[in-house]
């Protein structure tokens, strides 16, 4: 019952940016780089897309740190053994990928968690992500062939879930959103199931 | 488990039964699949690295069967199968755990298969198909054979039970089917030749080079030795020496012409070859089942195609042949084409009043006259100015560092062709929308124009790089069915605020018809 409760106020948030692109499209010829620039950072706001849970920082912070080490390692071998023959300066190679990787560790994932967002619709799921690359997903529900819901090791760790939708089309065959709590990832797959389901009868 | 906690009365009405484990005698024949595709690599290990007794390679297999076993197990006991009033549901995974929720309404088809080891346990594989991309949406390995033809019935009830007209339509299509086909369109063998003609291709040489090349140790000499004997000969009988230097160039020159036109007769040759072979008798009718083409000249090929699963029209050409008015009719379908064709050949050569009357059978219609067709925004050729600025940034640091070689002039020059052809092809990239399709033009040398009904849009992506954030520019991406997943439909370069109108248009209209809707034939046709 308390998650129910939780998705309407998430349907109610959702309204929000349904009315705002209604109102753009009254204006259709409005074609300003400011205006533009505008509606895009009002996109990602945490205003009107419902952000992923906080510990998807960590959990983005982890896998990078993995990563890093993975990568760093033979790196840092391979500069040392440059070095030693002679060829390098020590760390010319290893620093400059460290800070590259410091980045990915410390600075990256906070941006990349305030650019990923999701608003349930009342007949579609709009997700958006990415820091650099930027990128804005809508998939109507009566798209949707089937739903998983996943969970790595690291995800298990802090209780959340990805969300991958499966549709019939071959770019975006699978759309995911990763970073919910096991429940409302649950919910959400409910009620895109309960709109097949209705639609069907 | 979550699920049942939850006593909301809608989630419960979507399970009702148990989670179930696949037949425990699954257990053997996964073990066995595993042994089998794991005794290759394994033979291959020992017989590079091993030359040990007997007993040092039981040692070695015994722990590698004890962990395949455990593996093998601890994959059967973690993965549950739950049979839903409305979806199958799915969990596995050992470390990655993953519960997937296929709706029974998706489901199209249930297939029951069975290998050797399988017959022999009497169980047998069973796999759901929904229209998704990749194919095996839901597999279980392996329940009994009973269990298999359960489910299958199962499936087939509960998906037929809430729309019986689908039935219906099948049985009134098997009635209608002898009624005489109408013939839509044709091509004789002068549109073949014609079409031959622009098929210019260097396989066929490539094909004999290579074969040559291959097999050339069957032949009683070599490609190298007939040669060099030809250059003996003649440096033997003194002609080489023989000519001074301008007529050698003029020889050369010859040479090198001759040796144009005959590749170009190659060329031309294997294009009609290939040509004839594929198209030949090539011919389009319209059926009740949809369109059914039929061409070939040695293998004789026959496909139907339901017109309610055309997805979209793409309508091609190139700078030659629209200077004639030829085009290429192709339809993005559900479900590929034989071969490795990415969609559907309608008319590989036909006029505009051939092609849009089939592209209407498809209910897609062709532009309006006063159709607007825009341009993208000039940032579509930024990445191609990056290059070239390296290019001229290599050229400039080696002016002022003097190194004034001429090869760096020239590779300056070599940097503008990414520029130009990115400004050719922004020059032929447009894009428009009436109240319901989609069109997108694009590419100079192949020349598309896309037609989608917004209707049978899967999903749309607005995608932005840093320098599109900063323009307030969007490439948007559109989800079709079918079709080949690497040229997603794009319309590169736009306006954030128009690519948020055009998605907002297109969503809009599909998502008030479900997909299991869109696919089926429709009533009566």
């Amino acid at each position: 019952m308390r998650h129910s409760h939780a998705m309407n106020d998430k349907n109610n948030n959702a309204k929000a940016p349904i009315a705002t692109s209604a109102h753009e499209e009254e204006h259709p010829n409005i074609v300003n780089d400011q205006e533009a620039l505008k509606d895009q950072s009002s996109d990602t706001s945490h205003g009107q897309m419902t952000s992923l849970d906080p510990s998807y920082i960590l959990v983005m912070r982890l896998t990078a740190f993995i990563w890093a080490l993975l990568l760093s390692i033979p790196i840092f071998i391979g500069d040392a053994i440059l070095a030693d023959a002679g060829h390098i300066k020590i760390f010319v190679i290893s620093a400059p990928i460290s800070l590259i990787l410091l980045i990915m560790v410390f600075i990256l994932p906070r941006r990349r968690y305030k650019r990923w967002g999701y608003d349930m619709g009342e007949k579609q799921i709009q997700i958006v992500r990415g820091y650099l690359f930027f990128t804005d997903t809508i998939v109507p529900f009566s798209r949707v062939q089937h739903i998983d819901i996943a969970q790595g090791p690291i995800l298990r760790i802090f209780g959340l879930s990805r969300l991958i939708l499966h549709t019939a089309g071959t770019h975006n065959s699978t759309v995911i959103l990763p970073g919910l709590k096991r429940e409302i990832a649950e919910e959400i797959r409910d009620t895109i199931r309960q709109y097949i389901k209705a639609d069907m009868l | 488990m979550d699920a049942e906690i939850t006593n909301d009365d809608s989630i419960d009405t979507i399970i009702d039964s148990e989670k179930l484990h696949l037949s425990p005698r699954s257990l053997i024949a996964s073990t066995l699949l595993t042994i089998r595709s794991s005794i290759l690599p394994l033979a291959a290990a020992i017989f590079t690295f091993g030359r040990g007794s007997a007993s040092t390679y039981i040692w070695i297999a015994i722990p590698i069967l004890l962990v395949i076993i455990l593996f093998t197990w601890l994959a059967w006991k973690r993965f549950t199968y739950q049979i839903g009033t409305e979806e199958i549901r799915i969990e596995s995974g050992i470390l990655s755990r993953n519960a997937r929720s296929i709706p029974y309404e998706r489901i199209q088809d249930v297939s029951v298969e069975q290998k050797l080891i399988s017959r022999l346990l009497g169980i047998a594989s069973v796999k759901f198909e929904t229209g998704g991309g990749e194919g095996d949406e839901g597999k279980l390995n392996y329940v009994t054979l009973d269990n298999a033809e359960e489910l299958r019935q199962l499936v087939r009830t509960r998906k037929a039970a809430p729309s019986q007209e689908n039935i219906q339509t099948t049985i009134e299509n098997e009635t209608v089917e002898d009624t005489e086909d109408k013939i839509i369109f044709a091509m004789d063998v002068k549109r073949i030749f014609t079409l031959g003609m622009f098929n210019f291709s260097l396989v066929l040489f490539a094909v004999i080079t290579g074969l040559l090349q291959q097999f050339d140790f069957l032949l009683p000499f070599t490609l190298e030795e007939v040669i060099e004997t030809f250059v003996d000969k003649a440096d033997e009988n003194g002609f080489m020496q023989g000519f001074d230097q301008g007529f050698n160039i003029v020889t050369g020159l010859f040479g090198a012409i001759g040796g144009i036109i005959i590749v170009i007769i190659i060329g031309l040759l294997s294009g009609q070859v290939q040509t004839f072979l594929r198209e030949y008798g090539y011919t389009l009718t319209q059926t009740d089942r949809g369109i059914r083409r039929r061409r070939g000249l040695l293998t004789l090929t026959d496909v139907v195609m339901p017109l309610h699963r055309v997805q979209a029209a793409i309508i091609q050409t190139g700078p030659i042949r629209k200077r004639f008015g030829w085009q290429a009719l192709k339809f993005t379908s559900l479900g590929t084409d034989t071969g490795k064709e990415s969609s559907h050949m309608i008319a590989p050569l036909a006029k505009h009043e051939e092609y849009w009357p089939i592209t209407k059978r498809a209910s897609i219609s062709p532009p309006a006259e006063s159709l607007k067709f825009k341009h993208s925004h000039i940032s579509y050729v930024a990445p191609a100015v990056f290059i070239t600025l390296i290019f001229i940034l290599v050229t400039l640091s080696n002016l002022i560092f003097s190194y004034a070689d001429a090869i760096f002039y020239w590779i300056a020059l070599v940097g503008i062709i990414p520029f130009a052809a990115a400004l050719l092809s922004w020059t032929y990239h447009f894009h428009a929308l009436d109240n319901d399709q989609i069109y997108v033009k694009s590419g100079f040398w192949n020349r598309k124009l896309t037609i989608l009904p917004m209707v049978k849009v899967q999903s749309i992506d607005i995608a932005q790089g840093p320098l599109s954030q900063l323009l307030g520019v969007a490439d948007m991406k559109f989800g079709i069915a079918g079709g080949s997943g690497f040229s997603a439909l794009t319309i590169h370069n736009i306006p954030l605020t128009i690519a948020h109108n055009i998605r907002k248009k297109s969503i809009d209209k599909a998502k008030n018809i479900d997909f299991s809707d869109m696919i089926k034939a429709p009533k009566g046709s």
